[in-house]
């Protein structure tokens, strides 16, 4: 096998030598027998002659060599390869046509898979990932989906118990806010992630310098060892692998404490989150790990092998079964489950990606429908070439052959034109790639794109080549010839065009009433009142220690806050400013449990979200008043306890009543905490995200916060001016009163309004732009057909006028041909469209699937666009000159 | 139909050129002389058989091509057996003696 194609090569790279030696040896041959014949007694000439009958055709004999060299469908290869650049070279017009639409289809394809590759299928760069898994537990009950809730200490270790499923379990405590303090200069905010020490040797990471953490610094009091990201590394610590043994003070809210650098990690490496400056060993306390109270752990594990992750969640069940009985908090557990790590990361961008794919293969379908039609229309002016070949003996296989590898070498070349422009496409693709793998992966050309473009390419050479192959190499001989001559084709060709051309109208629109959907909801979305105003308001992140219990404490903080707040309202361009425990558009702000006065007993709590804030806060992001008033300075530490709750709090709880001056308390109804009187009712603002309604809230003066875990940690600050203007201002003012207090976290609220939507503008524009594409194509090929349809009956129309049919009845009459298709092709596309875009539910925002002003909008879309494009044909045929028609004939 | 010369069945002439070869190298000339010496002029090899099918032997890998100077000083090329080329007739040898037996058999039997 392998000395075969050893041989064939050879025959290949040394073609002339191997021509040469097959004439010389028979030459040879022939000069023996020529010897032979003289010897028996034949004259020269007789002797030469009889040779040449003894041994036939010389050149057959050769190309019967040639064949058993096995070379032949090479050379009929580069042959075809020659005819097709022929053809590209001569028809300048056709060839940039092909190319342009082949390049943007498979650009696009191209493109979009790299994207889809790099997020969904390219592993993650752990060991083994596939078995890596992120166990979550589920408080949502049934029916709306799963909740992906944290997990407790106590959850974790009885997940590590679970030997028989998993060889390994971690936990990570992530997204605590350090503050980095240097000695003599500006403190840092810096994001830790605490985690148990195995979990680097079960992700089969390794440090870039340095070392991990043992097991032994994973126990209380041991675990003053910290990992540094690269990132930190580089910018604060100047890439100096010196800083590896040395100390580095950390503020971690509750005390100042040193940690030993032992190892930086490398560039790429982010874990759990894209934002993780610092790893410290989380170590817990044996009580903690019997505590099946607070949730705040993620947990991760790896799979034993051969241990399916379904075989896992069963277990998991039971487990969860048994903690609903045995733990008061769990009461509420659904259940406890693990998903692939990959998934876990990706949940959110996959259908977002499965629609873009959907939408590129489209696109690419159209353009192979465009090409195919095209190539059909070129195949009337290369029958007669076509027959020719064929009448001087080609057979309908070889043909085949040659027309393929045309539509192959247009193909490939369309196909290295696409991935010159995925290439350029990388850049704003990447903003598709989820958060918290954005700095894991990245996108590139690697083999498995262009093995994709290489397979794309060449089946959509096929699939656009077959049709207009087949056609011509079985059109018979005496026709051929004949009507080629006149230059036309049977309504056969026209029917097929006709239909190709449906279907791009059907699959254009298809793509039109997608895009527009998404449009519609992301409009809907960005026209959402997030309840506050995000203009001229900066927002400066604030570290701030853990809440003390000790009431000394307590006020000494407040004074701090009281003279930051102070300072800063004492600014020039300042209008107003205030802390707030949690800005909008992020997380819910912390669940409490409460008991309105005079309600009935409810076992489960009555729940909402609770935040802590300053006076100021509302103003700052004008957050209107409804009812009552804001927190002022007689709502101090000694005052009675007061609140604000929100609109829908109001209407959820004292629905038809006016709730200022009714009273709550935190906890049950028999709970000891006091009861808080409700002193005003500001307008609901979207606490988590622009498509999720608000829930009920809760407002808390921070003066009288003694004993709530949450602190007032953001600065919101409404400016005259450019708020970003400011910050210098503010940094001063804030270190004027704490020198250690960290101020790189300075960011225009416009921004948080702003990540809150990308991710649907990045993915509209793209279906958008994505679709208009289509429908440029689609056009084209409307155009294309009718443009055929109307050269191809030149002479009719002639003859029509002739007999003196109104140039109007010719415009009508191609026009009309137009419509039909037009009108065809919408209604399969709607139709199509109806069906289908209720996958698409999930990714739209209070617009329904079969949204009718969308449905109706695109298809009118539609009509005016495809007619344009008959209308230049429809104006051609109108104005034939007959006597020019006839004559041509 | 008087003339003694018969046509090789398919395949055939793929062992006589190995047991050709067999002996030494040598050229296609020679080749197709031995063959009708051999078999006193009753088998005919035609060129246009002979070459494709020592070059598809070649390509096969059962002989191999080398040139050198003919018995009259001049160039030609001369193929020779190879390792796997002398399985191959011993293999085709067995076949071939199988197949006369059988069909002996039956054309005695009858």
């Amino acid at each position: 096998m392998f000395s075969d194609l050893w041989y064939r090569l050879r025959v290949l790279v040394r073609r002339t030598a191997s021509e040469d030696e097959l004439d010389a040896e028979l030459t040879f041959h022939f000069e023996r027998q020529v010897e032979k014949n003289v010897r028996a007694g034949m004259a020269r000439e007789e002797a030469i002659r009889q040779a040449r009958i003894a041994f036939g055709g010389m050149t057959q004999i050769k190309e019967q060599c040639r064949y058993a060299w096995g070379t032949a469908f090479l050379d009929a290869l580069t042959q075809d390869i020659g005819y097709g650049a022929r053809l590209v070279a001569r028809n300048p017009g056709f060839s940039t046509t092909a190319l342009l639409t082949l390049m943007l289809g498979i650009g696009a394809t191209t493109a979009i898979f790299s994207l889809v590759h790099a997020v969904l299928l390219r592993p993650l760069p752990y060991r083994d990932p596939q078995r890596l898994v992120e166990i979550y537990e589920d408080h949502g009950g049934t029916g709306v989906g799963l909740a992906y809730d944290f997990d407790t200490p106590g959850g974790y270790a009885d997940f590590k118990r679970q030997t028989q499923i998993f060889d390994d379990v971690a936990a990570v405590d992530g997204g605590n806010e350090f503050s980095l303090l240097a000695d003599g200069g500006e403190a840092s905010t810096v994001m830790d992630e605490s985690v148990t020490w195995n979990l680097f040797p079960m992700l089969g990471v390794n440090p870039l310098y340095g070392r991990l953490f043992t097991e032994q610094e994973d126990r209380p009091e041991h675990e003053h060892v910290v990992l540094l990201s690269y990132r930190l590394w580089r910018d604060r610590f100047g890439g100096d692998r010196r800083i590896l043994g040395h100390d580095i003070r950390l503020d971690n809210r509750v005390v100042v404490e040193k940690y030993t650098v032992i190892g930086i990690m490398p560039a790429h490496f982010a874990f759990p989150e894209k934002n993780a400056d610092i790893w410290i060993p989380r170590a817990f306390t044996q009580q903690q790990l019997d505590s099946h109270g607070e949730h705040y752990l993620m947990v991760f594990a790896r799979l034993k092998d051969r241990v399916t992750l379904l075989r896992a969640n069963s277990d998991l069940q039971v487990l969860a079964d048994q903690a609903r009985q045995l733990y008061p908090y769990e009461r509420s557990l659904h259940k406890f489950f693990g998903e692939r790590l990959q998934e876990a990361y990706t949940r959110d961008s996959r259908r977002g990606l499965l629609l873009l794919m959907t939408g590129v293969a489209f696109i690419l379908l159209i353009a192979c429908a465009n090409l195919a039609n095209l190539l059909l229309a070129r195949s009337v002016a290369r029958q007669r070439e076509i027959g020719l070949r064929a009448a001087l003996g080609a057979s309908s296989n070889r043909l085949i052959r040659q027309l393929l590898t045309e539509s192959a070498l247009l193909g490939i070349c369309g196909g290295v034109l696409g991935i010159g422009l995925a290439w350029i496409s990388f850049g704003f693709l990447k903003r598709l790639i989820p958060p918290d793998l954005s700095s894991t992966i990245s996108l590139s050309m690697d083999l498995d794109v262009l093995g994709f473009v290489l397979l794309v390419s060449v089946f959509s050479s096929v699939l656009f080549g077959l049709a207009p192959a087949l056609r011509l190499s079985s059109s018979d001989l005496n026709t051929a010839l004949r009507e080629g001559a006149r230059g036309s084709v049977g309504a056969q060709d026209n029917k097929l065009g006709a239909a190709l051309v449906v279907g791009e109208i059907a699959l254009s629109l298809l793509l039109l009433v997608g895009a527009g959907l998404l449009l519609k909801s992301f409009l809907r979305l960005r026209s959402v009142d997030p309840g506050f105003r995000s203009d001229h308001v900066l927002i400066m992140g604030h570290f701030v220690k853990s809440p003390p219990d000790n009431p000394r404490e307590f006020r000494e903080r407040i004074q701090i806050f009281d003279r930051m707040l102070a300072n800063v309202r004492g600014l020039a361009g300042v209008k107003y400013a205030g802390f707030t425990s949690q800005l909008p558009l992020g997380w819910a702000g912390g669940r409490a449990g409460f008991f309105p006065e005079g309600a009935a007993p409810n076992p489960t709590l009555y729940g909402a979200n609770n935040r802590v804030i300053t006076p100021g806060y509302f103003e700052a992001m004008r957050e209107p008043l409804i009812r009552g008033r804001f927190f002022d300075q007689g709502d101090g530490p000694d005052a009675p306890p007061a609140v604000i709750i929100n609109q829908t709090m109001a209407r959820t709880f004292w629905p038809n009543q006016d709730a200022v001056g009714k009273r709550l308390k935190f906890g049950g109804e028999g709970s000891l905490s006091p009861w808080c009187k409700i002193v005003g009712i500001v307008g609901d603002v979207h606490q988590v995200d622009l498509s999720l309604p608000p829930g009920p809230e809760i407002y808390f003066p921070h003066w009288q916060a003694l004993g709530n875990y949450m602190t007032p940690h953001q600065l919101v600050v409404e400016s005259e001016g450019d708020p970003m203007g400011l910050s210098d201002a503010l940094r001063h003012a804030i270190r004027s009163v704490d020198p250690d207090q960290p101020t790189d976290d300075i960011f225009p609220l416009d921004d948080l309004i702003d990540a809150d939507v990308a991710p649907h503008r990045v993915q509209t524009a793209l279906i958008g732009s994505l679709s208009l594409l289509a429908l440029v194509i689609a056009s084209v090929g409307i155009y294309g057909v009718m443009a055929y349809m109307v050269s191809q009956r030149t002479q009719e129309m002639g003859v029509r006028i002739a007999l003196g049919a109104q140039r109007r009845a010719v415009l009508v009459l191609v026009l009309s041909r137009g419509a039909k298709i037009v009108t065809l092709g919408v209604v399969v596309g709607i139709s199509a469209a109806a069906a289908l875009t209720r996958l698409m539910q999930s990714l739209l925002f209070e617009v329904r699937p079969a949204d009718p002003s969308i449905l109706v909008g695109v298809s009118s879309l539609f009509i005016v666009v495809a007619l344009v494009a008959c209308i230049v044909p429809a104006q051609r045929a109108a104005s034939v000159d007959p006597v020019r028609a006839l004559r041509a004939e | 139909m008087n003339d003694p010369r018969i046509d090789l069945p398919q395949g055939t002439l793929d062992l006589l050129i190995l047991k050709t070869v067999a002996l030494g190298p040598h050229h296609g000339w020679a080749i197709s002389e031995r063959i009708q010496q051999v078999s006193s002029d009753v088998l005919r090899v035609q060129q246009g058989s002979l070459y494709p099918a020592l070059h598809r032997l070649e390509r096969k890998g059962w002989i191999k091509a080398k040139w050198g100077s003919s018995e009259n000083n001049r160039r030609a090329k001369y193929y020779e057996l190879t390792a796997a080329g002398k399985k191959q007739l011993a293999a085709e040898e067995v076949s071939w003696k199988m197949l006369t037996a059988a069909v002996a058999l039956i054309l005695e039997t009858s």
